[in-house]
Protein backbone atom coordinates (compact mmCIF):
# COMPACT_ATOMS: atom_id res chain seq x y z
CA UNK A 1 0.00 0.00 0.00
CA UNK A 2 1.29 3.72 -0.42
CA UNK A 3 1.84 4.48 3.29
CA UNK A 4 4.67 1.63 3.03
CA UNK A 5 6.47 3.22 0.10
CA UNK A 6 9.60 5.17 1.18
CA UNK A 7 10.07 8.75 -0.54
CA UNK A 8 12.43 7.77 -3.34
CA UNK A 9 10.01 4.62 -4.01
CA UNK A 10 6.61 7.13 -3.99
CA UNK A 11 8.21 9.65 -6.21
CA UNK A 12 8.68 6.79 -8.85
CA UNK A 13 5.57 5.26 -8.92
CA UNK A 14 3.98 8.63 -8.91
CA UNK A 15 6.14 9.87 -11.93
CA UNK A 16 4.75 6.82 -13.51
CA UNK A 17 1.71 7.30 -13.06
CA UNK A 18 1.83 10.84 -14.31
CA UNK A 19 3.72 9.81 -17.54
CA UNK A 20 0.97 6.86 -18.29
CA UNK A 21 -1.73 9.36 -17.55
CA UNK A 22 -0.44 11.99 -20.21
CA UNK A 23 0.09 8.72 -22.55
CA UNK A 24 -3.67 7.75 -21.92
CA UNK A 25 -4.66 11.41 -22.23
CA UNK A 26 -2.50 11.28 -25.96
CA UNK A 27 -4.59 8.54 -27.04
CA UNK A 28 -7.77 10.05 -26.12
CA UNK A 29 -6.60 13.28 -28.39
CA UNK A 30 -5.80 10.98 -31.13
CA UNK A 31 -9.35 9.14 -30.87
CA UNK A 32 -11.03 12.76 -31.13
CA UNK A 33 -8.82 13.46 -34.26
CA UNK A 34 -9.67 10.02 -35.58
CA UNK A 35 -13.88 10.70 -34.48
CA UNK A 36 -13.48 13.95 -36.10
CA UNK A 37 -11.58 13.31 -39.60
CA UNK A 38 -14.53 10.54 -39.33
CA UNK A 39 -17.12 12.30 -39.04
CA UNK A 40 -15.92 15.23 -41.85
CA UNK A 41 -15.79 12.06 -44.46
CA UNK A 42 -18.82 11.17 -44.07
CA UNK A 43 -20.25 14.66 -43.56
CA UNK A 44 -18.94 15.41 -46.86
CA UNK A 45 -20.19 11.92 -48.54
CA UNK A 46 -24.21 12.80 -47.25
CA UNK A 47 -24.21 16.07 -48.90
CA UNK A 48 -22.79 14.52 -51.94
CA UNK A 49 -25.76 12.04 -52.27
CA UNK A 50 -27.85 15.03 -50.73
CA UNK A 51 -27.01 16.84 -53.37
CA UNK A 52 -27.70 14.06 -56.39
CA UNK A 53 -30.85 13.48 -54.92
CA UNK A 54 -32.10 17.07 -54.66
CA UNK A 55 -30.62 17.74 -58.12
CA UNK A 56 -32.59 14.98 -59.76
CA UNK A 57 -35.50 16.16 -57.67
CA UNK A 58 -35.05 19.59 -59.43
CA UNK A 59 -34.82 18.65 -62.80
CA UNK A 60 -37.73 16.31 -62.25
CA UNK A 61 -39.91 18.96 -60.80
CA UNK A 62 -38.85 21.27 -63.74
CA UNK A 63 -39.62 19.18 -66.45
CA UNK A 64 -42.99 18.41 -65.09
CA UNK A 65 -43.57 22.31 -64.11
CA UNK A 66 -42.60 22.85 -67.83
CA UNK A 67 -44.86 20.34 -69.62
CA UNK A 68 -47.94 21.62 -67.18
CA UNK A 69 -47.15 25.08 -68.14
CA UNK A 70 -46.00 24.80 -71.33
CA UNK A 71 -43.12 27.82 -70.73
CA UNK A 72 -40.00 25.90 -71.79
CA UNK A 73 -37.69 29.15 -70.72
CA UNK A 74 -38.03 27.88 -67.19
CA UNK A 75 -36.52 24.57 -67.97
CA UNK A 76 -33.12 26.65 -68.72
CA UNK A 77 -33.04 28.26 -64.84
CA UNK A 78 -34.02 24.56 -63.19
CA UNK A 79 -31.70 23.39 -65.48
CA UNK A 80 -28.77 25.20 -64.56
CA UNK A 81 -30.19 24.46 -60.55
CA UNK A 82 -29.77 21.23 -61.54
CA UNK A 83 -26.55 21.27 -63.16
CA UNK A 84 -24.72 23.14 -60.21
CA UNK A 85 -26.45 20.43 -57.49
CA UNK A 86 -24.23 17.93 -59.34
CA UNK A 87 -21.05 19.85 -60.02
CA UNK A 88 -21.58 20.73 -55.82
CA UNK A 89 -21.75 16.62 -55.39
CA UNK A 90 -18.94 16.11 -57.59
CA UNK A 91 -16.56 18.65 -55.48
CA UNK A 92 -18.39 16.93 -51.95
CA UNK A 93 -17.28 13.31 -53.71
CA UNK A 94 -13.50 14.64 -54.67
CA UNK A 95 -13.61 16.30 -50.86
CA UNK A 96 -14.89 13.04 -49.18
CA UNK A 97 -12.76 10.86 -51.20
CA UNK A 98 -9.34 13.25 -50.24
CA UNK A 99 -10.50 13.28 -46.93
CA UNK A 100 -10.91 9.68 -46.72
CA UNK A 101 -7.04 9.59 -47.55
CA UNK A 102 -6.61 11.21 -43.72
CA UNK A 103 -8.81 8.43 -41.97
CA UNK A 104 -6.00 5.34 -42.23
CA UNK A 105 -2.87 7.24 -41.35
CA UNK A 106 -4.48 8.83 -38.07
CA UNK A 107 -6.66 5.07 -36.79
CA UNK A 108 -2.48 3.82 -37.34
CA UNK A 109 -1.57 6.96 -35.07
CA UNK A 110 -4.73 5.86 -32.38
CA UNK A 111 -4.06 2.29 -32.57
CA UNK A 112 -0.11 2.67 -31.92
CA UNK A 113 -1.03 4.66 -29.19
CA UNK A 114 -3.46 2.70 -27.75
CA UNK A 115 -1.27 -0.76 -27.98
CA UNK A 116 1.00 1.32 -26.59
CA UNK A 117 -1.56 2.29 -23.58
CA UNK A 118 -2.19 -1.74 -23.00
CA UNK A 119 1.26 -2.40 -23.18
CA UNK A 120 1.72 -0.80 -19.40
CA UNK A 121 -2.45 -0.56 -18.63
CA UNK A 122 -1.57 -3.41 -16.18
CA UNK A 123 1.25 -1.83 -14.86
CA UNK A 124 -1.00 1.13 -14.49
CA UNK A 125 -3.34 -0.67 -13.08
CA UNK A 126 -1.61 -1.71 -10.37
CA UNK A 127 0.31 1.06 -9.47
CA UNK A 128 -3.22 2.58 -9.10
CA UNK A 129 -4.73 0.09 -7.14
CA UNK A 130 -1.83 0.81 -4.48
CA UNK A 131 -3.54 4.55 -4.12
CA UNK A 132 -5.82 4.82 -2.17
CA UNK A 133 -8.89 6.06 -3.09
CA UNK A 134 -9.70 9.87 -3.48
CA UNK A 135 -5.83 9.97 -4.78
CA UNK A 136 -6.08 8.13 -7.99
CA UNK A 137 -6.91 11.03 -10.32
CA UNK A 138 -3.91 12.86 -12.93
CA UNK A 139 -4.93 16.01 -10.31
CA UNK A 140 -4.23 13.61 -7.45
CA UNK A 141 -0.78 12.47 -8.57
CA UNK A 142 0.54 15.72 -9.93
CA UNK A 143 -0.34 17.35 -6.49
CA UNK A 144 1.37 14.41 -4.70
CA UNK A 145 4.00 14.44 -6.66
CA UNK A 146 4.68 17.90 -6.91
CA UNK A 147 5.10 17.76 -2.68
CA UNK A 148 7.06 14.87 -2.90
CA UNK A 149 9.61 16.24 -5.32
CA UNK A 150 9.82 19.90 -4.27
CA UNK A 151 10.40 18.54 -0.32
CA UNK A 152 7.07 19.87 0.58
CA UNK A 153 6.29 15.94 1.36
CA UNK A 154 8.74 13.51 2.32
CA UNK A 155 6.39 10.83 3.55
CA UNK A 156 3.53 9.42 1.88
CA UNK A 157 1.52 10.24 5.01
CA UNK A 158 2.54 14.70 4.02
CA UNK A 159 1.60 13.78 0.58
CA UNK A 160 -1.79 12.92 1.03
CA UNK A 161 -2.39 15.73 3.01
CA UNK A 162 -0.85 17.97 0.49
CA UNK A 163 -3.25 16.64 -1.90
CA UNK A 164 -6.18 17.37 0.53
CA UNK A 165 -5.13 21.27 0.74
CA UNK A 166 -4.80 21.10 -3.01
CA UNK A 167 -8.30 19.27 -3.64
CA UNK A 168 -9.77 21.71 -0.60
CA UNK A 169 -8.23 24.53 -3.18
CA UNK A 170 -10.00 22.93 -6.21
CA UNK A 171 -13.30 22.36 -4.16
CA UNK A 172 -12.98 26.30 -3.19
CA UNK A 173 -12.42 27.43 -6.84
CA UNK A 174 -14.84 25.25 -8.44
CA UNK A 175 -17.21 26.76 -5.47
CA UNK A 176 -16.17 30.22 -7.07
CA UNK A 177 -17.06 29.60 -10.10
CA UNK A 178 -20.37 27.66 -9.63
CA UNK A 179 -20.96 30.99 -7.66
CA UNK A 180 -20.03 33.00 -11.09
CA UNK A 181 -22.27 30.80 -12.79
CA UNK A 182 -25.09 31.40 -11.04
CA UNK A 183 -24.69 35.36 -11.02
CA UNK A 184 -24.15 35.19 -14.85
CA UNK A 185 -27.26 33.37 -15.35
CA UNK A 186 -29.42 35.43 -12.82
CA UNK A 187 -27.63 39.22 -14.96
CA UNK A 188 -28.87 37.10 -17.93
CA UNK A 189 -32.68 36.76 -16.65
CA UNK A 190 -32.46 40.24 -15.73
CA UNK A 191 -31.45 41.14 -19.15
CA UNK A 192 -33.62 39.35 -20.78
CA UNK A 193 -36.10 40.60 -18.38
CA UNK A 194 -35.16 44.04 -19.22
CA UNK A 195 -35.92 43.29 -22.62
CA UNK A 196 -39.13 41.72 -22.22
CA UNK A 197 -40.43 44.68 -20.21
CA UNK A 198 -38.96 46.89 -23.08
CA UNK A 199 -40.66 45.02 -25.64
CA UNK A 200 -44.07 45.27 -24.45
CA UNK A 201 -43.88 49.03 -23.70
CA UNK A 202 -42.77 49.47 -27.54
CA UNK A 203 -45.68 47.70 -27.93
CA UNK A 204 -47.78 49.73 -25.68
CA UNK A 205 -46.04 52.77 -27.24
CA UNK A 206 -47.59 51.17 -30.91
CA UNK A 207 -50.91 50.98 -30.03
CA UNK A 208 -51.01 54.80 -28.18
CA UNK A 209 -49.32 55.88 -31.76
CA UNK A 210 -52.03 54.15 -33.34
CA UNK A 211 -54.69 55.45 -31.31
CA UNK A 212 -53.49 58.72 -32.26
CA UNK A 213 -53.19 58.13 -35.45
CA UNK A 214 -56.82 56.59 -35.85
CA UNK A 215 -58.02 59.57 -33.39
CA UNK A 216 -56.28 62.17 -35.49
CA UNK A 217 -57.88 60.94 -39.29
CA UNK A 218 -61.18 60.31 -37.84
CA UNK A 219 -61.12 64.16 -36.43
CA UNK A 220 -60.18 65.20 -40.23
CA UNK A 221 -62.69 63.03 -41.39
CA UNK A 222 -65.28 63.76 -39.07
CA UNK A 223 -64.51 67.82 -39.92
CA UNK A 224 -64.88 66.71 -44.09
CA UNK A 225 -68.15 64.79 -43.54
CA UNK A 226 -69.51 67.74 -41.25
CA UNK A 227 -68.61 70.26 -44.02
CA UNK A 228 -70.43 68.07 -46.43
CA UNK A 229 -73.70 67.39 -43.85
CA UNK A 230 -73.85 70.92 -43.69
CA UNK A 231 -74.93 71.23 -47.87
CA UNK A 232 -77.44 69.00 -46.73
CA UNK A 233 -78.99 71.70 -44.38
CA UNK A 234 -78.51 74.54 -47.37
CA UNK A 235 -80.10 72.40 -49.81
CA UNK B 1 24.08 23.38 -22.96
CA UNK B 2 27.43 22.33 -20.62
CA UNK B 3 25.29 22.21 -17.68
CA UNK B 4 27.07 19.81 -14.53
CA UNK B 5 25.65 19.91 -11.19
CA UNK B 6 25.57 16.84 -8.56
CA UNK B 7 23.42 13.96 -8.76
CA UNK B 8 21.09 14.37 -6.21
CA UNK B 9 17.39 12.15 -5.95
CA UNK B 10 15.30 14.87 -5.22
CA UNK B 11 15.71 18.76 -4.90
CA UNK B 12 15.79 19.99 -1.34
CA UNK B 13 19.08 17.60 -1.16
CA UNK B 14 20.52 20.08 -2.84
CA UNK B 15 22.16 23.63 -0.42
CA UNK B 16 20.89 26.74 -1.19
CA UNK B 17 23.69 28.02 -3.24
CA UNK B 18 23.43 24.41 -4.88
CA UNK B 19 20.15 25.18 -5.73
CA UNK B 20 20.69 28.00 -7.18
CA UNK B 21 23.10 26.85 -9.22
CA UNK B 22 21.27 24.00 -10.73
CA UNK B 23 18.33 26.48 -11.47
CA UNK B 24 20.43 28.82 -13.20
CA UNK B 25 22.00 25.84 -14.97
CA UNK B 26 19.13 23.83 -15.82
CA UNK B 27 17.43 27.14 -17.68
CA UNK B 28 18.38 26.72 -21.04
CA UNK B 29 18.00 23.07 -20.67
CA UNK B 30 14.24 23.63 -19.70
CA UNK B 31 13.27 26.44 -21.89
CA UNK B 32 14.81 24.40 -24.82
CA UNK B 33 13.46 20.78 -23.83
CA UNK B 34 9.80 22.37 -23.49
CA UNK B 35 10.21 24.54 -26.31
CA UNK B 36 11.10 21.41 -28.62
CA UNK B 37 8.66 19.63 -27.04
CA UNK B 38 5.62 22.04 -27.64
CA UNK B 39 6.99 22.59 -31.04
CA UNK B 40 6.55 19.09 -31.47
CA UNK B 41 3.88 18.40 -30.68
CA UNK B 42 1.91 21.37 -32.62
CA UNK B 43 3.58 21.74 -35.77
CA UNK B 44 2.51 18.83 -37.68
CA UNK B 45 -1.05 19.15 -36.11
CA UNK B 46 -1.15 23.14 -36.78
CA UNK B 47 0.42 22.26 -40.80
CA UNK B 48 -2.81 19.86 -41.15
CA UNK B 49 -5.17 22.03 -40.05
CA UNK B 50 -3.38 24.74 -41.79
CA UNK B 51 -3.91 22.69 -45.23
CA UNK B 52 -7.60 22.11 -44.53
CA UNK B 53 -8.19 25.44 -44.09
CA UNK B 54 -6.61 26.11 -47.33
CA UNK B 55 -8.46 23.42 -49.18
CA UNK B 56 -11.87 24.24 -47.29
CA UNK B 57 -11.56 27.64 -48.87
CA UNK B 58 -10.71 26.55 -52.15
CA UNK B 59 -13.46 24.47 -52.37
CA UNK B 60 -15.97 26.21 -51.01
CA UNK B 61 -15.07 29.57 -53.43
CA UNK B 62 -14.77 27.07 -56.57
CA UNK B 63 -18.73 26.16 -55.53
CA UNK B 64 -19.60 29.43 -55.01
CA UNK B 65 -18.30 30.58 -58.28
CA UNK B 66 -19.94 27.35 -59.92
CA UNK B 67 -23.16 28.53 -58.47
CA UNK B 68 -22.70 32.19 -59.64
CA UNK B 69 -22.19 31.08 -63.49
CA UNK B 70 -24.68 28.31 -63.36
CA UNK B 71 -27.36 30.46 -62.54
CA UNK B 72 -26.14 33.19 -64.46
CA UNK B 73 -26.37 31.16 -67.37
CA UNK B 74 -29.32 30.19 -66.44
CA UNK B 75 -31.54 33.00 -65.45
CA UNK B 76 -29.76 34.39 -69.16
CA UNK B 77 -32.74 32.04 -71.08
CA UNK B 78 -35.55 33.27 -68.35
CA UNK B 79 -34.85 37.12 -68.39
CA UNK B 80 -35.79 39.63 -71.42
CA UNK B 81 -32.25 40.76 -73.22
CA UNK B 82 -33.11 44.45 -71.61
CA UNK B 83 -32.04 42.13 -68.12
CA UNK B 84 -28.81 41.15 -69.67
CA UNK B 85 -26.73 42.70 -66.99
CA UNK B 86 -28.69 40.61 -64.04
CA UNK B 87 -27.18 37.62 -65.01
CA UNK B 88 -23.87 39.03 -66.42
CA UNK B 89 -23.25 40.22 -63.70
CA UNK B 90 -23.16 37.09 -61.35
CA UNK B 91 -21.13 35.46 -64.62
CA UNK B 92 -18.33 37.72 -64.07
CA UNK B 93 -17.84 37.43 -60.14
CA UNK B 94 -18.31 33.82 -60.54
CA UNK B 95 -15.21 33.75 -63.38
CA UNK B 96 -13.40 36.57 -60.95
CA UNK B 97 -13.75 33.55 -58.21
CA UNK B 98 -12.08 30.81 -60.33
CA UNK B 99 -9.04 31.84 -60.39
CA UNK B 100 -9.17 32.87 -56.36
CA UNK B 101 -9.84 29.64 -55.78
CA UNK B 102 -7.14 28.21 -57.72
CA UNK B 103 -4.94 30.65 -56.17
CA UNK B 104 -5.73 28.57 -52.63
CA UNK B 105 -6.00 25.53 -54.35
CA UNK B 106 -2.11 25.70 -54.83
CA UNK B 107 -1.60 27.47 -52.00
CA UNK B 108 -2.90 24.22 -50.21
CA UNK B 109 -1.09 21.86 -52.17
CA UNK B 110 2.03 23.87 -51.36
CA UNK B 111 1.21 23.40 -47.64
CA UNK B 112 0.44 19.30 -48.44
CA UNK B 113 3.90 19.41 -49.70
CA UNK B 114 5.70 20.83 -46.69
CA UNK B 115 4.06 18.39 -44.98
CA UNK B 116 6.22 15.19 -44.94
CA UNK B 117 9.44 17.16 -44.57
CA UNK B 118 7.81 18.67 -41.54
CA UNK B 119 6.90 15.26 -39.89
CA UNK B 120 10.61 14.23 -40.71
CA UNK B 121 11.60 17.31 -38.46
CA UNK B 122 8.90 16.09 -35.89
CA UNK B 123 10.90 13.37 -35.83
CA UNK B 124 14.45 14.41 -35.50
CA UNK B 125 12.95 16.59 -32.80
CA UNK B 126 11.53 13.67 -31.05
CA UNK B 127 14.71 11.89 -31.28
CA UNK B 128 16.59 14.94 -30.10
CA UNK B 129 14.01 15.19 -27.64
CA UNK B 130 15.17 11.57 -26.62
CA UNK B 131 19.02 12.51 -26.64
CA UNK B 132 18.10 15.69 -23.77
CA UNK B 133 16.08 12.84 -21.94
CA UNK B 134 18.79 10.66 -22.38
CA UNK B 135 21.25 13.22 -21.43
CA UNK B 136 19.40 15.55 -18.98
CA UNK B 137 16.59 13.14 -17.51
CA UNK B 138 18.02 12.67 -14.00
CA UNK B 139 17.60 16.69 -13.61
CA UNK B 140 14.54 17.13 -15.43
CA UNK B 141 13.17 15.06 -13.13
CA UNK B 142 13.35 16.95 -10.29
CA UNK B 143 11.52 19.65 -11.93
CA UNK B 144 7.95 19.23 -12.27
CA UNK B 145 6.78 19.50 -15.51
CA UNK B 146 5.08 22.73 -14.83
CA UNK B 147 7.65 24.74 -13.49
CA UNK B 148 9.78 24.09 -16.45
CA UNK B 149 9.71 27.49 -17.61
CA UNK B 150 12.67 30.33 -18.16
CA UNK B 151 10.06 32.81 -16.39
CA UNK B 152 9.02 30.51 -13.18
CA UNK B 153 11.95 29.19 -12.48
CA UNK B 154 13.53 33.03 -12.64
CA UNK B 155 11.65 33.62 -10.44
CA UNK B 156 12.17 31.10 -8.17
CA UNK B 157 15.80 32.47 -8.41
CA UNK B 158 15.03 35.22 -7.65
CA UNK B 159 13.22 34.61 -4.20
CA UNK B 160 15.85 31.94 -3.57
CA UNK B 161 18.42 34.73 -3.93
CA UNK B 162 16.35 37.30 -1.72
CA UNK B 163 15.33 34.56 0.62
CA UNK B 164 16.07 31.63 3.21
CA UNK B 165 12.87 29.70 1.37
CA UNK B 166 13.10 26.35 0.21
CA UNK B 167 12.28 25.24 -3.58
CA UNK B 168 9.46 23.37 -1.69
CA UNK B 169 8.36 27.23 0.28
CA UNK B 170 8.70 29.00 -2.50
CA UNK B 171 6.61 26.67 -5.00
CA UNK B 172 3.82 26.18 -2.52
CA UNK B 173 4.32 30.30 -2.11
CA UNK B 174 3.32 30.54 -6.02
CA UNK B 175 0.56 27.40 -5.63
CA UNK B 176 -1.34 29.84 -3.34
CA UNK B 177 -0.61 33.06 -5.08
CA UNK B 178 -1.77 31.12 -8.31
CA UNK B 179 -5.10 29.99 -6.16
CA UNK B 180 -5.56 33.56 -4.20
CA UNK B 181 -5.43 35.17 -7.98
CA UNK B 182 -7.82 32.94 -9.56
CA UNK B 183 -10.05 33.27 -6.70
CA UNK B 184 -9.96 37.21 -6.95
CA UNK B 185 -10.17 36.66 -10.52
CA UNK B 186 -14.11 34.89 -9.93
CA UNK B 187 -14.64 37.56 -7.29
CA UNK B 188 -14.25 40.19 -9.71
CA UNK B 189 -16.35 38.17 -12.39
CA UNK B 190 -18.87 37.33 -9.60
CA UNK B 191 -19.33 41.32 -8.57
CA UNK B 192 -19.15 42.39 -12.83
CA UNK B 193 -21.82 40.16 -13.04
CA UNK B 194 -24.05 41.06 -10.02
CA UNK B 195 -23.34 45.02 -11.09
CA UNK B 196 -24.92 43.68 -14.76
CA UNK B 197 -27.59 42.35 -13.01
CA UNK B 198 -28.48 45.14 -10.23
CA UNK B 199 -27.83 47.58 -13.66
CA UNK B 200 -30.77 45.83 -15.40
CA UNK B 201 -32.75 45.31 -12.87
CA UNK B 202 -32.72 48.91 -11.93
CA UNK B 203 -33.42 49.74 -15.78
CA UNK B 204 -36.15 47.29 -15.59
CA UNK B 205 -37.68 48.81 -12.13
CA UNK B 206 -37.47 52.48 -13.92
CA UNK B 207 -39.33 50.79 -17.18
CA UNK B 208 -42.32 48.97 -14.79
CA UNK B 209 -42.54 52.18 -12.97
CA UNK B 210 -42.18 55.58 -14.35
CA UNK B 211 -42.12 54.04 -18.35
CA UNK B 212 -45.14 52.15 -18.04
CA UNK B 213 -46.93 54.11 -15.68
CA UNK B 214 -46.14 57.37 -18.44
CA UNK B 215 -47.58 55.20 -21.26
CA UNK B 216 -50.73 53.65 -19.35
CA UNK B 217 -51.71 57.42 -18.40
CA UNK B 218 -51.04 58.59 -22.08
CA UNK B 219 -53.03 55.41 -23.52
CA UNK B 220 -55.83 55.66 -21.06
CA UNK B 221 -55.91 59.19 -22.43
CA UNK B 222 -55.74 58.79 -26.46
CA UNK B 223 -58.41 56.25 -25.39
CA UNK B 224 -60.78 58.70 -23.74
CA UNK B 225 -60.52 60.61 -26.55
CA UNK B 226 -60.45 58.34 -29.24
CA UNK B 227 -63.48 57.22 -28.21
CA UNK B 228 -66.05 59.85 -28.68
CA UNK B 229 -64.22 60.51 -32.04
CA UNK B 230 -64.82 57.39 -33.40
CA UNK B 231 -68.66 57.32 -32.29
CA UNK B 232 -69.10 61.08 -33.85
CA UNK B 233 -67.53 59.66 -36.92
CA UNK B 234 -69.93 56.81 -37.25
CA UNK B 235 -72.83 59.12 -36.48
CA UNK B 236 -71.60 61.19 -39.27
CA UNK B 237 -71.22 58.65 -41.71
CA UNK B 238 -74.89 57.70 -41.03
CA UNK B 239 -76.57 60.60 -41.31
CA UNK B 240 -74.80 60.58 -45.04
CA UNK B 241 -75.57 57.39 -45.56
CA UNK B 242 -79.50 58.48 -44.37
CA UNK B 243 -79.03 60.84 -47.78
CA UNK B 244 -77.96 57.68 -49.87
CA UNK B 245 -74.55 58.61 -50.23
CA UNK B 246 -71.71 56.48 -49.26
CA UNK B 247 -69.35 58.39 -46.86
CA UNK B 248 -66.27 56.54 -48.41
CA UNK B 249 -66.77 58.28 -51.53
CA UNK B 250 -67.62 61.79 -49.51
CA UNK B 251 -64.15 61.76 -48.42
CA UNK B 252 -62.39 60.57 -51.25
CA UNK B 253 -64.17 63.73 -53.46
CA UNK B 254 -62.66 65.73 -50.31
CA UNK B 255 -59.37 65.13 -51.05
Amino acid sequence: MMEDFSRSQLIEKLSVLDQDFDALEETDKKKQRLDLAIARCSSFSTSSKVEVVVAFIVLALTLLVCILTSQWNIAALGGALGFFLFLSALIQDTRHKEAQHAVPKLAQAYKQSQESSSDFSEEFNRLESELPSGYKSHFAVQNMLRALLTGLATSPKSAKEYQDICQKRLDEEQQELKYLNQSTSLANQAKSDYYAVKLALEELETTISRLKNDATRLDEENQVLLVHINYYGKE
Amino acid sequence: MAATFRRVETIDQYSHDELIHFLTSIIPVVTVYDEVKDTADSMAEDAHKKYENKRDSYYRWLTFAIFLIVVGVGVLRVLPLQYLWISLFPICIGLILIPVSLKMKQASETLSKEIPGMEKEVKQLSQGLGQMQEKYGQALKLILSEYRHADQLNYIIEHLRNSDDSFADIAEQYEIEKHVQMIQDLHRQQIEQQQRRSDYEQRTEKLNTVDKVELMHALEEWRSRYEPIKNRNSDLRNIIRQHNENPDDVLREAQ
